[in-house]
């Protein structure tokens, strides 16, 4: 393997992950606003 | 602590560096000494990118400024995930096929060499002074509580740092923070699961929740426009991701952590793992400093959490004005425990009803009452020892460990904070070593030297920096916020180096003359930012010399360009 190998592990391309990761943002924004609401 | 802590403490803290120096005793030359021998898993690379960034103010300070605030200052971190989304796409693939040792040999590629050394230079300043602070935060609040000497304790994590880095490099400050990390979330975790049981004998998890969210503890997202407020959703997704872009995309103690992997695609998984699980953590570090305010609630909290500043009053002549709000705090502390233990009731039978506010309204009531006696004290200890840090939120972790986790579990905590600070500290001298032996010493003092040569130079310099970290941490003064501190510290540099990286990247017109004199000008409006806020003349929130040093820098540095095109 060569170090510029720039297949990520999972899914076929990095978009994918980022656009996850960027997905799991939000939902924990979300997320941590419920919880702060929750229990006011 | 007793003898069975002290033997897991430094048993812990003994096994990582001894394994540190163990598994890199056979690493040789300089490639393998600053950037790792390339064979580095996400994994490792993920838990190395945390552990720099987790020092040990982040579990001393954090879950005490959760105590004191709440949850909102998770929203400092909500620019992180983005940072290292830009970092991953634009930065790592021209680190690796640049095959750079540090981030500022890039500057020197696309721009000049003063424009690298001034990049260099402006990243040996922060991490320099920062790198003190590494060590002396924890230190003098484990010597306080411990009642051991602050200068043993600095050289205690000094010296254990440089047996290590100094021996094995790059590789082995990333070998050891896997270990260390694996110590802190056990010992945290053992932490928050003995604060639950405790808490138990009065109220569920879900009731102490309720409780914290009564008391406007768990508002962890704020909305708010407001310039004037320190932590909003919008301060968090810009002043910090200007702060983590900076941090994890021209940082070199970051940067050393990620350009030693196995190859792109390793090096980025590790960034991604940390971006999607720094926020919980967080989360998590501040929900232990909030539910150990809800258990403070049950069990007697002292009126004030350093010991050393309540022996220093009582034995003034204001002893007596300090039994008596002692007396007053117990009672206050009394009636808070018995309104805060109905709350499920009313909770439960009045739901949206005024009985359950005006119920919610009194706890609130004698909760501020509270905080009034203990200000009190604060007021006179400082007016008994003008200058003295009143701030005791720092001490209130160590003190629900030494008074509550049972014999082991306390040498195991202590372990937690040593090994915080030694991953910290570790990745700074290394990357400061790294720093001056390419940068400076290797580009401008030397240039033609042997590959043993320039290993021989960087273990000289990990050494001195190793050296200087101590002493610096020995002189400090004490800050009045730590964790701010090392904060404030980086925001007043951070802007201007990534102002300077971004032009590099996305501003292609730019040429070295004009970002160099570009970064020199925003980084004097930044300092004289900072200095008009010192003395209010202006009032602004620190995360914001980010936005200006970044800002300044792109804009002055496009301005330069047009004149200077329009000289020629």
């Amino acid at each position: 393997m060569n170090q510029t190998e720039d297949k990520p592990p999972f899914f076929s391309k990095w978009q994918t992950i980022y656009l996850i990761v960027f997905g799991n943002l939000i939902l924990m924004i979300v997320l941590m606003y419920f919880f702060s609401k929750a229990f006011v | 602590m007793n003898s069975l802590d002290i033997f897991i403490l430094f048993g812990t803290l003994f096994a990582i560096v001894a394994y540190g120096v163990w598994k890199t005793r056979n690493s040789k030359g300089i490639e393998g000494y600053l950037r790792g021998d390339g064979t580095m898993k996400w994994g490792a690379i993920g838990l190395s990118v945390m552990a720099t960034q987790a020092s040990a103010i982040t579990f001393i300070s954090t879950p005490g400024q959760a105590y004191e605030s709440g949850m909102g200052f998770v929203q400092n971190y909500l620019g992180l995930p983005i940072a290292l989304l830009i970092v991953s796409a634009v930065f790592i693939p021209i680190f690796y096929k640049l095959k750079v040792y540090t981030a500022y040999e890039f500057l020197e590629s696309r721009f000049d060499l003063k424009t690298r050394l001034l990049g260099a230079f402006l990243f040996l300043l922060q991490r320099g002074l920062a790198a003190g602070i590494t060590i002396y935060a924890p230190a003098i609040i484990i010597s306080t509580i411990l009642k051991w000497d602050l200068t043993l304790t600095i050289l205690l994590v000094g010296v254990l740092v440089i047996i290590y880095t100094y021996s094995g490099g790059t590789k082995a400050v990333s070998l050891t923070q896997k270990h260390q990390m694996a110590v802190i979330l056990i010992g945290m975790l053992s932490a928050f699961g003995i604060m639950l049981y405790y808490m138990a004998e009065y109220v569920t998890f879900g009731e102490a929740l309720t409780i914290a969210g009564s008391l406007g503890k768990l508002e962890a997202i704020d909305f708010d426009f407001s310039p004037e407020k320190r932590y909003t959703v919008w301060t968090g997704l810009t002043g910090g991701l200007f702060l983590a872009l900076s941090y994890f995309g021209t940082d070199q103690s970051q940067v050393q952590r990620y350009i030693g992997g196995k190859n792109v695609s390793e090096s980025r998984m590790g960034l991604m793992f940390n971006a999607v699980l720094k926020i919980p953590m967080q989360f998590f570090i501040l929900l232990v400093g909030v539910m150990l305010y809800v258990f403070y609630i049950f069990y007697t909290p002292p009126l004030h959490f350093n010991e050393q500043s309540v022996i220093l009053v009582e034995n003034s002549d204001q002893a007596a004005v300090i039994r008596e709000i002692e007396a007053d705090h117990q009672t206050l502390v009394k009636k808070r425990e018995e309104l805060a233990l109905a709350i499920p009731k009313y909770n439960a039978e009045f739901e949206g009803s005024f009985l359950n506010t005006v119920h919610k309204g009194r706890l609130q009531y004698y909760d501020n009452k509270i905080r009034s006696a203990r200000l009190s004290f604060k007021e006179v200890l400082e007016s008994q020892n003008p200058g003295v840090n009143v701030k005791d939120s720092d001490y209130v972790f160590l003190t629900f460990i030494l008074n509550y986790l049972p014999h082991g579990l306390i040498g195991l905590l202590i372990a937690v904070i040593f090994s915080a600070a030694m991953s910290s500290t570790s990745s700074e001298i290394n990357s400061l070593a790294s720093t001056i032996a390419i940068d400076f010493y290797k580009r401008v003092i030397k240039k033609e030297g042997t590959d043993e040569h320039y290993l021989k130079v960087s273990k000289m310099l990990t050494l001195g920096w190793g050296v200087i970290a101590i002493i610096f941490a020995i002189i400090a003064n004490s800050a009045e916020n730590l964790i701010e501190a090392v904060n404030i510290i980086g925001s007043i540099f951070y802007g201007t180096i990534l102002g300077i990286f971004l032009v590099a990247f996305f501003f292609r017109r730019v040429n070295g003359s004009s970002v160099f004199f570009g970064a020199l000008i925003a980084e004097s409006l930044v300092i004289t930012c900072h200095f008009l806020n010192e003395m209010e003349y202006i009032d602004l929130g620190y995360l914001w010399y980010n936005a200006i040093g970044l800002l300044a820098t792109i804009l002055i540095s496009m301005i330069l360009q047009l004149f200077m095109k329009r000289t020629a």
